[in-house]
């Protein structure tokens, strides 16, 4: 009976020890999830600036009208990519895998904005738009170390 | 209980109870982490809703 009952003890310690390694797992994934919100914060503010900054030269007739059209189609896709990486890191569930969409995400984010910074030709508006395109790139640069090199 | 086993046990509470604690310290943060970040895309989604619209209706 006495060794029934130093088993049972020993199955509660090793459950405790269990829900417990259960626990820190999830918090650990929490601090990636953390990142990864840092990360969508970093990219959604370095497309506003794109999209500000290229406002400001357009209204000082730096950019055509034809160019902003162009710029703005472009922007619409990347913002909205930039909505779906926050929608996956909001469906993220505590304790599960990174979601495989992320790097895909950054990555479309980031050939945009490649297609963008084309769409300018060599000026001073151009630069001050690869200014901020260069913001974005670097947080696309952390998205993608922090899901383990780019893919 | 015989002192063998009581020094089992003792040793047992030593491992124990510093992950306990440790782990309560980890809910805890992740905890206030978690609802900040929430609220953080919530903010992110509404601003970006609002680029979009900005975006399209330039592109037009």
């Amino acid at each position: 009976m006495q060794t029934r009952r130093k088993w049972q003890l020993v199955g509660v310690v090793i459950g405790l020890l269990l829900m417990l390694a259960f626990l820190q797992g999830c918090a650990l994934t929490s601090t990636q999830k953390h990142q990864a919100v840092i990360a969508a914060t970093a990219i959604h503010d370095g497309l506003a600036a794109v999209q500000d900054g290229e406002q400001v030269l357009f209204e000082a007739g730096k950019i055509s009208p034809e160019q902003h059209r162009a710029f703005n189609a472009k922007l619409v896709v990347a913002l909205k990519a930039g909505l779906a990486f926050d929608h996956a890191i909001e469906a993220w569930p505590n304790g599960g895998p990174t979601p495989p969409e992320l790097p895909v995400l950054v990555k479309s984010i980031s050939a945009l904005l490649d297609e963008i910074a084309a769409i300018f030709p060599d000026s001073d508006a151009k630069a001050a738009i690869l200014v901020r395109v260069a913001q974005v790139q670097q947080a696309v640069i952390s998205v993608l170390s922090l899901m383990g090199g780019p893919r | 209980m015989n002192p063998a086993t009581a020094m089992v046990w003792v040793q047992v509470g030593q491992v124990l109870v510093p992950l306990v604690l440790s782990t309560l310290d980890r809910i805890k943060a992740f905890a206030s982490t978690e609802g900040a970040d929430a609220e953080q895309l919530a903010r992110l989604d509404v601003d970006y809703a609002a680029r979009i619209a900005r975006a399209e209706q330039a592109a037009q």
